[in-house]
């Protein structure tokens, strides 16, 4: 009786520990229609294409250390906000994070895609709310610190990456209208 | 005492090997960004004969004179690599010189270098997920949906239903033999990194259930040989 209930214990804790893992893995968390969606109010406008060239390419090249992966990059503009889906890798696999960008500061960060197996704790809101209302320093640096979390280096740093590159497209788009 | 002495010391020599591997493994394993373990892989043939790393299955696409396929996670021209894409390859077409590669959830447009250009998915202009892809004779890209068939802008941007007969869906091609051995030796040699040689290795997973249990006693084995050694220290007279 006593041998039963210890190894009805340790099973309990093994499927909780399980599910646990399973509740950090990777995945799909929102699908970047649904985030659109969201964002626009279930009217998001026909996406705009921006042609990665030039001044350009360089600036993104400097943000993320190395080209962008794509030439062309859609985005979502509106009312004076813009949203960008972007990628970057974290450690081997893209990471995709969906930012929504007004009067030059970050109003919404969002981890959409997350294909790694490490490093997922950056989808958190712990994460993410610390970009709120972050704007471009003139080095194209963050205005504010962004605590690392531990075990997921690489993911905060292709996160703060990407954060730099929304802020610096949405300058690029709207300081030409 | 006398005995302990001696348990003690037959232990330590017996789990003496297998305290050195978990050592070194242990130490790389910490390292494992800095040697870059996850971005180098095995070549060795008897391990990945081991990993059971056999053939991959090819799907080639003839569209340009240029030969596209798909190996697992790579895309390939003319059987070099260029691409890592997640997602299954449906069909390949080319407009101006640059290709498009229907897959199940996008469409990229690639140089023939294998430089991305766009990649256009459901969220960014595309109004469906493509089951096939083809052109039509002005050079339109047309998309097979579930129930609509699709003709885009040669941009890819615009959409607009299909009436009428559609073109030709795009089908797989025979991967040519050459071709087909240039792929194998690249994806092969991609598969298994020396993080992961490291991991089985620490574990002892690289001899199955054997490694593992051997592993796992001879860590059992050092815990006892440090409550042994704390003991006999314990019990040494202090002018000894």
């Amino acid at each position: 009786m006593y041998k039963n209930k210890i190894k009805l214990t340790f099973f309990v804790s093994l499927i909780a520990l399980a599910s646990l893992n399973l509740a950090g893995a990777k995945g799909v968390y929102l699908e970047p229609e649904v985030f659109l969606s969201d964002i626009f109010n279930q009217a998001a406008p026909e996406p705009s294409r921006l042609l990665v060239k030039g001044e350009l390419k360089k600036d993104i090249k400097n943000i993320l250390g190395h080209r962008y992966k794509s030439f062309r990059i859609p985005y979502w503009q509106k009312d004076g906000r813009t949203v960008w889906i972007l990628e970057e890798i974290g450690k081997e696999l893209p990471i995709t994070a969906g930012f929504v960008v007004s009067n030059n500061k970050i109003e919404q960060f969002k981890v959409l895609i997350f294909r790694e197996s490490r490093g997922w704790e950056v989808r958190h809101d712990y994460f993410t709310r610390q970009f709120k209302d972050a704007y471009l320093k003139p080095n194209k640096k963050l205005s504010q610190h962004i605590d690392n979390v531990t075990g997921a280096t690489l993911s905060v740093n292709a996160m703060k990456k990407l954060s730099r590159m929304a802020l610096y497209l949405h300058d690029h788009v709207t300081s030409q209208e | 005492m006398a005995k302990l002495h001696i348990w003690h010391r037959y232990l330590g020599i017996t789990v003496s090997l297998f305290v050195i591997v978990l050592s070194i493994t242990g130490i790389l394993l910490n390292y494992t960004d800095a040697l870059k373990l996850t971005d180098s892989h095995i070549s060795n043939s008897w391990l990945l004969k081991h990993y059971n790393i056999g053939d991959f299955p090819v799907t080639s696409y003839q569209s340009n004179e240029q030969n596209i396929s798909q190996a697992s996670d790579y895309v390939y021209l003319d059987g070099n690599y260029v691409l890592h894409l997640k997602e299954k390859i449906v069909g390949v077409i080319s407009i101006d010189s640059n290709f498009i590669l229907a897959t199940q959830s996008s469409l990229v447009v690639i140089t023939n270098r294998g430089e991305i250009i766009d990649e256009i998915g459901t969220f960014s202009g595309l109004p469906e997920s493509p089951l096939g892809i083809s052109i039509t004779n002005d050079g339109h890209p047309v998309i097979r949906g579930v129930n609509t068939y699709w003709k885009g802008s040669k941009e890819l941007i615009a959409w607009q239903p299909l009436n009428g007969p559609h073109p030709k869906w795009v089908a797989p091609v025979d991967t040519p033999t050459n071709i087909n051995n240039q792929i194998q030796d690249h994806a092969r040699g991609n598969e298994i990194n020396y993080e992961r040689v490291m991991l089985d290795l620490h574990s002892g997973r690289l001899f199955g259930s054997w490694g593992q249990n051997i592993m796992s006693i001879s860590a059992l084995l050092l815990i006892i040989l440090a409550i042994t050694g704390i003991i006999i220290w314990l019990q040494k007279k202090p002018n000894q």
